[in-house]
């Protein structure tokens, strides 16, 4: 019986919603905040994702040679004397380094492959199964590109060769060979593969030498071990693990999603001004309708529910609509503006796939993020509304 | 000031309602204290009596806002957990700060505290002449104090958790390690925790049987630590299925089928409806005070029936006691 009358009470707030304009206004806002928001968090949640699925091919331990807080090259001496350490699977050193292309100023990523030596990372090796590995033995100037480079190569018409730049100040002329495709373009955008040789000419880099040097293990439980005994033997050299890579990649991407809230923090509080001044100037027919709500026997504490009922009704319509819109805007059509907050500030921006992670735990980010401002915001109007006399209205 | 993720400016944003309002009420509970009196017909008194309606509405509020932002608070630390080394769950985040521990059982409190007043409230109102709202003011301050010290704690929390310094987990801080969390508790070892966990549920049920309701509501309170207390020494154990591994929030995650949110549910709702027979002694009728015994003995008997199934199936499917 008493579920029947708080029933009606409900239906009856949403008939007196839908005869005032100025909850229409309240509702797109709210909709369009729910909107931004959800947007936002959506797109951090499946790069995060996506992240998630590709480090399982991180290196277990990089090794790097840091004198002076710059990075250096390595002496391939080096390999021979962790090569003992029990634990370890696999040793390779890796020939890379960014190479600035000042016609356009980004910086590319020149990583040196030899053809006959097994790759440190699946997803490259996949890349390239489709070049046959007997034509790249046979010559020294070839190039792979990867989607990004491809894209501002034949922009400038870099079509089938392009001319890259010594230390010494020497130009090299490189023959286009093939492009690496398009899957997991998050890592392979602006790579350009080379034969090592060259790559060791471009990075002014002597024969002996290497990059870094990359370590995996056998037991995941024993990477910490073995790069403290790493360290200890190469007392020059600096061990980054897969699982440090992981956390700052996150830390980056949550860092943007935090500004992202800081700043419609700044909106939220603009929509708590709005509402207030909406809800608190009542309109002559409000004011009638609560009167003869009151003079026919209506409490306070009804009122308040009614109006409880009508905002609460608002707030969550707005918050499913702007979720499902926000998932269409985000993994249907591929969140054309905001993707390029994201993804990097250079020209060679990366490209993600935009994976499908929608879980409990964003929808109750956005739900906590937006519903307790917006009753926060009510609680005063309302009161005042409900407080109203009889008297005072009809006088 | 220290930022670690963005649920963090969530958190702070609705740290800043609850210290706007609470603001707010402050000045609300001052006027009151002074100036409320009930016999007199003035338009001050008119409008005291209308915010005494605004008040009752922010309190609510404020217990509607502080259980999702305190499960929020514990999903967030828990998600903080591989940021930190060596943290595994939410125990070694907040065990990486001096913060941490006081932080969560002063949020108990909180919530423990705007429920009494809740419950007052409503009281008051039924009322003729408003005989509490003196007292219900008091009281208020001192909630409002409370909840401004959390914030406090919260936010030194957040500034001090740091991504470089290494923790324990927690099966190191529950494992006998002298730390934060066992200089809280007695330190009792093996199964006396249980033991003790036992009779005070008996004392509950006789006193709820002879309906001594003062003395059911104080066991009641001594049921809550004594059930968390044996909950960490003995039946996490049981939950987890390994002896060693004694913690009180790992329950909270999915591989244990999220069952730490129904025994906090039930253990917490269960102490807080027998808890109030003791504190609002004085304001309640004999036969609410009946009422709210018997929902708080059945949630305690339903607490205690889920947390022996595990050891009892245990049992069955092993034949043997995990001792650890």
């Amino acid at each position: 019986m008493k579920i029947g009358k708080e029933f009606n009470i409900f239906l009856f707030s949403i008939k007196l919603l839908l005869k005032r304009k100025s909850s229409y206004y309240i509702f797109l806002i709210l909709m369009v905040l729910v909107f931004f928001i959800a947007s936002a968090s959506f797109i951090t949640a499946s790069i995060k994702k996506e992240l998630i699925l590709t480090h399982e091919e991180l290196p277990d331990i990089v090794i790097q040679r840091v004198i002076g807080g710059r990075q250096q090259y390595i002496p391939m001496d080096y390999i021979d004397k962790i090569v003992s350490i029990p634990g370890i699977k696999s040793i390779l050193p890796r020939v890379w380094g960014y190479y600035y292309f000042d016609y356009s100023g980004v910086n590319f990523s020149i990583v040196g492959i030899d053809p006959l030596e097994p790759f440190y990372k699946k997803s490259l090796e996949e890349n390239i199964k489709h070049i046959k590995t007997d034509d790249l033995i046979k010559r020294d100037d070839w190039m792979i590109l990867g989607n990004g480079v491809r894209r501002l190569f034949s922009e400038i018409g870099y079509v089938d060769y392009a001319y890259f730049k010594k230390p010494n100040g020497e130009y090299i002329k490189l023959r286009r060979f093939d492009y690496l495709t398009q899957e997991s373009a998050i890592f392979t955008n602006d790579i350009i593969l080379i034969s090592q040789n060259t790559a060791r000419k471009l990075l002014g880099m002597d024969d002996d030498y290497v990059s870094d040097i990359v370590v995996n293990v056998y037991n995941k439980n024993e990477v910490v071990t073995i790069a403290a005994k790493i360290r200890d033997i190469l007392k020059d050299a600096r061990t980054v693990t897969k699982k440090d890579v992981l956390n700052s990649y996150q830390n980056v991407f949550n860092y943007k999603l935090g500004f992202f809230i800081t700043l419609f923090g700044v909106l939220i509080f603009t929509m708590m001004v709005i509402v207030i001044d909406k809800l608190g100037g009542l309109s002559e027919t409000e004011k009638l309708e609560i009167g003869v709500l009151k003079a026919t026997g209506w409490t306070t504490s009804d009122v308040l529910r009614l109006k409880f009922y009508e905002s609460s009704f608002l707030v969550l319509q707005a918050f499913i609509i702007g979720v499902l819109l926000a998932v269409i805007y985000v993994y249907i059509l591929k969140a054309p503006i905001m993707m390029n907050i994201f993804s990097g500030y250079a020209s060679l921006k990366t490209e993600y796939q935009l994976i499908f992670a929608v879980d409990f735990k964003t929808l109750f980010l956005i739900f906590i993020a937006i519903v307790p401002f917006y009753i926060a915001a009510i609680i005063i109007p309302t009161y005042r509304i409900a407080t109203l006399d009889t008297y005072e209205v009809f006088k | 000031m220290n930022f670690i993720a963005p649920e963090q400016v969530v958190i702070y944003f609705i740290d800043f309602l609850f210290l706007f309002y609470g603001l707010y009420a402050l000045k609300t509970a001052y006027q009151m204290i002074i100036h409320f009196d009930f016999h007199s017909s003035s338009a001050l008194q008119y409008s005291l009596e209308k915010k005494n309606i605004l008040v009752s509405n922010i309190i609510t509020f404020f217990i509607v806002l502080n259980i999702p932002a305190f499960f929020f608070f514990l999903y967030f630390i828990d998600s903080l957990a591989p940021t930190v080394p060596g943290a595994m769950c939410a125990v070694g985040v907040l065990n990486s700060t001096p913060y941490g521990g006081y932080l969560v059982i002063l949020k108990v409190i909180n919530l423990f505290l705007l429920g009494y007043w809740f419950l007052i409230n409503r009281f008051d109102l039924k009322t003729y002449g408003f005989i509490y709202t003196r007292m219900k003011y008091w009281f208020l301050i001192f909630i409002i104090v409370m909840l401004f010290f959390e914030i406090i704690l919260e936010v030194n929390l957040f500034d001090s958790i740091s991504p470089t310094k290494i923790v324990s987990c927690c099966g190191s801080v529950f494992g006998g390690e002298p730390k934060f969390f066992n200089n809280l508790f007695l330190d009792l070892k093996d199964s006396w925790s249980v033991l003790i966990f036992l009779l005070v549920f008996i004392a509950m049920l006789i006193s709820y049987i002879f309906k001594k309701l003062k003395f059911y509501g104080v066991l009641s309170i001594i049921f809550l630590v004594v059930a968390i207390y044996s909950l960490i020494d003995f039946f996490s154990t049981y939950i987890y299925e390994l002896p060693t591994h004694r913690c009180p929030f790992c329950i909270l995650q999915k591989e244990y089928h999220y069952i730490g949110y129904l025994l906090y549910f039930l253990l917490l709702t269960g102490s807080f409806m027998g808890s109030s027979v003791f504190v609002l002694n004085k304001i309640i009728d004999y036969p609410t005070g009946l009422k709210w015994s018997k929902i708080s003995i059945y949630l305690s008997t339903f607490y205690l029936l889920v947390v022996f199934f595990y050891v009892i199936s245990y049992y069955f499917r092993t034949g043997r006691w995990l001792s650890g």
